[in-house]
């Protein structure tokens, strides 16, 4: 299934076991985060989004509330919803990131990754 | 945007569904138009390669009271059914029903609108043929209005009649395929049912025949109005004088026609309302998931189960019993123990005939024995009554103020009689009915002999002979009893006092019932004509009612003086008789009926009061009376020779070489000129 | 909102449904799912007024639905085999349909016509099983109901077909708040669709949940455990347990934050919390009511 905004093609996954709205609310996320997404751009409607993804419309405004909730969005009654800029991420995302990158980089330590090898990831991301 | 052809809250009729039911059905109902179109249309043709043919009003009525006395009554028994199994057809199905009672309507509203859609099917054709009829008839000025608004009425009536009795057996059902077949039963399960007691009592009852009672015919709408509404025609003498000659002469001229027992169409109909109620209550009532099932209605399924078992038992049981068991039959009724084994065996197929269907399944043998043992126990009982006549059947002899008419047909004529005039005869008639019953195996013990030799008339055996004698009692319950004897007569039994022999010959050699067979002085029968042949002079003559009047007279004059009218059992031949063919025709009539009645009198010699008006009128001369046994005798010389001379015509004579003489003929007749 | 209490319906002895209820509310999309023979169908013919039940009650926004035909303009359903007149096209169903529903939208039958692209005019036992699936969606739509009941609606329809019709139903649901029931037996299909969720078996229905409820309830937890456990722990409340090596994967009746925490005093060398597909979650939760389920391997 394949969502297009403005042109930019954001595939989900049949074959990932993660509920709809979370890959909905994800590759949204990854937009926005990317700067695809240019701050105060309007996101497609609920309605227009449930019709062309053919998904439930309160499953589509589950994962509209949730960007609202960390803060990637904002709505305004009447007009629809517009992405955030980045400066706004929510605190929770952050928790929610570090517990992941926590997992990643046990695995990596466990995989024999050095720490100086980490520290050079980390300066290339800034990059 | 609410679309304009809505119609549900109406409730009642949807205007859409019957429209696409009709048009759905085309097929049919334009069939069926044109089906009914070719009569008009038939007439029509003729009437343009005639152009001179006259049709008068008064024939297109009884053109119309024909077709609805005796087509539309069997018409509408066939059509009314391929009507129903259309419209109803939606509830045989399960996706079909289930669309059906989805779609925002009642099921009042589904119902009125299929049954009017029926309806109108039912009609179209007629409204078709009737349309051009009437056009046919206003072109050729010949149209009559009361003529055709009982027919119209009588047709509605029917159609009506016949298409609720369609929906009711399409809601008896859940399939198409029964739909059909449960129609048929019902419609003619009276008449049936009916043949079927009737011959099964002949083959166990004294006196009974297997013709059937028609006590319950009026339960059979189709046979019923067949017999009932009948069309009178009358005709009128009337003189005319011929174009030609200018000579008078007698015609018959079409004077009128009546519809007889119109009524009774609106009495179905009727009926057809109280049926159209019960249909709908069974429709309200009805389970969508029936659609499939032979029977729809759960009650019914112990009728259907038991009614089928019953009547294989009667029609299959009789007929596996003709088969293999009437050769073996000792006597002339049915032999219990083979009969009851054979309907046990055929009613055991209809009972699980029945219940395979009601299951649709072939595994309905377990835990149908109580049901199966009814069915025994049923077939039993009914042989058992019938077979020791625990209701008395067979001795039944109607009292005298329980009947309101009796009817006796023996050696060869037939008599009607009344309570309140004829009560001293009903009594004889009685009183030699119960002398018969009392000596049933006396007479039975000849039958058996008979049913080696048929019954002779005395030609050989001069001491026995058989006499046919039938008894009808129209009782004033309505019903009938209706007993048929062969008796065997004895000139013994014939001298001797208080046998049936004796009673019956007093009987038919009385006073009173020869003034009967003339129908002198019952005012019911009017004389109308006759016909007189004469086979020596081979000439026919047709006898106007003023002459058959008089012939009445001399006839009965005749009686009086003793010289016609008795029966003598052992010799019914008629040697003795002129060659002369008379017979009158009478008319009929009472309250109810009308019929016409022809009466043959055998001239014989003696009778002279009929022979002197014979010859007033010209019509006989010495000639013709000449007895059959001569006649016989005399072409029996014609061709072998060797014959008493004096009866030859001269031709005759000529013929074999014989002229003059004194063996010659005593008599010339002149011969007409030929040519 | 369609109300269903303690459904009674027997045939010839056998009970269909034997006290079934479940409750839609209104603008949802309800899923009824369960095993063949559960009475999914049998239910969906009362909710359309051509069964009338033994006992219970069943009511559509608060009306009963037999012989009630006000109500039943209204409502619209596609059944599993739908129903046409042999020789009709679908303009003649159009206008047949037409003629029963009041709110029948011809502009949307014009519109719809460029969507499906199917001859209006040929007759429809001509066209095949799924160009008469879209026929019958295309007709139903167009009588704008307020209340769809679908019963094994796709089934039949190729995956463009499907999305298409989805789309058309869900905008229906979002702009108009059509109230939707739909039955079947791809759970992989009703997961997006769906907000509610009703598992039917033997005539009753077993549990009824908001997706959301029963998505974040029940959870799959991948778990190693340290040395010294071989067996997983008797206290931690498991619906199923399965093994493959050392790895033990375990369905827990319980959010994924809630049953991490759990395994967490067994300090476990590995766990990772998965979430559970509409299908793993119907077969578990029948799993426990005499259902046979074979040991999978997921």
């Amino acid at each position: 299934m394949v969502l297009i905004i403005r042109e930019r093609m954001i595939s989900l996954n049949y074959r990932d076991s993660r509920p709809i709205y979370e890959q909905i609310r994800d590759e949204l996320r990854k937009l926005i985060v990317s700067g695809a997404l240019a701050t105060d751009e309007k996101l497609p409607s609920v309605r227009a989004l449930a019709a062309q993804l053919a998904i439930n419309p309160n499953t589509i405004q589950r994962a509209y509330n949730e960007l609202e909730a960390e803060g990637y969005i904002y709505s305004v009654p009447g007009k629809g919803s517009f992405a955030a800029g980045n400066d706004a991420a929510g605190a929770r995302r952050r928790e929610e990131l570090l517990r992941q990158a926590r997992d990643l980089l046990r695995e990596l330590r466990y995989l024999g990754v050095s720490q100086e090898e980490l520290a050079a990831l980390l300066k290339e991301v800034d990059q | 945007m609410k679309s304009k052809t809505w119609s549900c809250d109406r409730g009642l009729f949807s205007a859409g569904l019957f429209r696409k039911n009709l048009s759905r059905f085309w097929p049919l109902w334009g069939m069926a138009s044109f089906l009914g179109l070719l009569m008009p249309l038939a007439v029509l043709f003729q009437k343009l390669r005639y152009p001179e043919l006259v049709i008068q009003p008064l024939e297109v009525t009884a053109g119309y009271y024909d077709i609805l006395a005796y087509a539309v009554p069997i018409v509408s028994l066939c059509y009314a059914i391929l009507c129903a199994m259309t419209v109803w057809s939606y509830l045989y199905s399960p996706r079909s029903v289930s669309m059906m009672h989805t779609l925002p309507i009642r099921r009042s509203g589904l119902f009125v609108t299929n049954f009017l859609s029926g309806m109108a099917m039912m009609l179209i054709p007629y409204v078709v043929t009737g349309a051009m009829c009437v056009l046919l008839t206003l072109i050729y000025s010949c149209f009559e209005p009361v003529g055709l608004l009982v027919t119209v009425l009588g047709v509605l009536g029917d159609s009506f009649f016949y298409f609720s009795t369609a929906t009711l057996a399409a809601f008896c059902v859940g399939n198409i395929f029964a739909l059909p077949a449960v129609y048929f039963l019902l419609h003619f399960l009276a008449v049936m049912l009916d043949w079927l007691l009737s011959t099964f009592a002949q083959g166990y009852l004294f006196g009974l025949t297997s013709s059937y009672s028609g006590t319950v015919e009026f339960l059979s709408p189709t046979v019923y109005l067949l017999d009932r509404v009948n069309v009178d025609r009358t005709w009128q003498e009337v003189q005319a004088r011929t174009a030609l000659t200018n000579t008078g002469y007698f015609t018959s001229e079409f004077a009128e026609v009546t519809l007889r027992n119109f009524w009774l169409i609106g009495v179905y109909a009727l009926v057809g309302v109280a049926l159209l109620a019960l249909a709908w209550a069974l429709y309200a009532h009805r389970r969508s998931e029936s659609a499939g099932d032979v029977v729809a209605v759960g009650w019914m399924k112990p009728v259907f189960r038991f009614g089928l078992a019953a009547l294989a038992a009667l029609l299959g049981g009789q007929l596996l019993y003709a088969l293999f068991w009437s050769s073996f039959q000792d006597g002339q009724y049915y032999d219990s123990v083979p009969l009851v084994v054979c309907m046990v065996v055929a009613g055991t197929i209809g009972y699980y005939g029945a219940s395979m269907l009601l299951a649709k399944s072939l595994r309905v043998f377990r835990r149908s024995w109580p049901g199966l043992a009814a069915v025994a126990l049923g077939c039993i009982a009914l042989c058992g009554i019938l077979r020791f006549d625990v209701l008395n059947i067979a001795g039944r002899v109607p009292e005298l103020n329980s009947v309101k008419e009796v009817r006796l047909d023996a050696a060869g004529n037939s008599y009607t009689l009344y309570p309140g005039e004829d009560n001293a005869v009903i009594e004889q008639i009685r009183q030699l009915h119960q002398t018969i019953v009392a000596d049933e195996d006396y007479i039975c013990s000849w039958q058996d002999v008979w049913r080696y030799a048929t019954p002779i008339g005395g030609d050989e055996d001069d001491t026995v002979t058989s006499a046919y004698v039938a008894l009808t009692y129209d009782l004033t319950g309505g019903g009938e009893v209706r007993r048929y004897y062969t008796l065997p007569l004895t000139r013994e039994r014939l001298a001797r006092e208080g046998t049936y022999d004796n009673l019956l010959d007093r009987l038919i050699n009385g006073e009173e019932m020869k003034t009967r067979r003339l129908h002198a002085g019952d005012s019911r029968y009017t004389v109308e004509g006759g016909y007189l042949y004469c086979d020596v002079s081979e000439s026919g003559y047709d006898l106007n009612s003023r002459e058959a009047a008089s012939v009445l007279e001399a006839a009965a004059k005749d009686a009086a003086d003793g010289t016609w009218g008795t029966y003598d059992w052992f010799n019914e031949d008629s040697g003795g008789d002129y060659a002369i063919d008379l017979e009158l025709q009478f008319s009929y009539a009472d309250e109810s009926t009308r019929s016409s009645n022809w009466i043959t009198i055998r001239v014989r010699p003696g009778m002279e009061n009929t022979v002197a008006y014979l010859k007033e009128l010209g019509l006989v001369t010495d000639r013709d009376l000449v007895t059959y046994a001569e006649l016989d005798d005399r072409e029996f010389a014609l061709k072998y020779g060797g014959v008493p001379t004096e009866i030859l015509t001269e031709t005759e004579a000529a013929a074999i070489g014989i002229i003059g003489g004194a063996d010659g003929p005593t008599e010339i007749f002149v011969t007409e000129a030929v040519g | 909102m369609i109300e269903v209490r303690e459904l009674v319906k027997r045939f010839d002895g056998f009970a269909a449904l034997d006290g079934a209820s479940l409750s839609v509310p209104t603008g949802s999309v309800y899923g009824l799912v369960g095993p063949n023979g559960a009475g999914k169908s049998t239910l969906i013919r009362h909710l359309t007024g051509i069964y009338r039940q033994d006992e219970g009650t069943i009511s559509i926004a608060g009306e009963p639905v037999w012989e009630n035909s006000a109500l039943k303009a209204r409502v619209a359903a596609i059944p599993d085999d739908w129903y046409y007149f042999p020789q009709s096209s679908i303009r003649d169903m159009m206008r047949f349909y037409r003629s029963f529903y009041p709110a029948f939208n011809m502009e949307r039958y014009e519109k719809l016509k460029e969507v499906f692209q199917i001859d209006e005019k040929r007759p429809i036992r001509r066209l095949s099983k799924g160009m008469q699936k879209q026929a019958a969606f295309w007709l139903t739509l167009c009588c704008m109901p307020d209340y769809l009941v679908l019963d094994e609606p796709v089934d039949g329809l190729d995956p463009v077909m499907r999305r298409q019709v989805w789309s058309l139903v869900m905008g229906d649901v979002s702009e108009r708040g059509t109230t939707v029931l739909v039955s079947s037996h791809n759970l992989r299909e009703l997961e997006d669709v769906c907000d509610h969720v009703g598992i039917m078996d033997h005539g009753k229905v077993l549990l009824e949940r908001s997706l959301a409820q029963l998505q974040d309830n029940m959870v799959k937890l991948q778990v190693v455990f340290s040395d010294g456990v071989t067996e997983v722990p008797a206290e931690l409340p498991v619906l199923h347990a399965s093994k493959m090596g050392r790895i033990h994967t375990l369905i827990m009746r319980m959010s994924a934050r809630e049953a991490e925490e759990r395994v967490a005093a067994y300090s476990p060398l590995l766990v990772d919390a998965v979430p559970l597909t509409l299908e793993e979650i119907f077969i578990y939760e029948l799993g426990g009511v005499n259902y046979e389920v074979k040991d999978m391997v997921l």
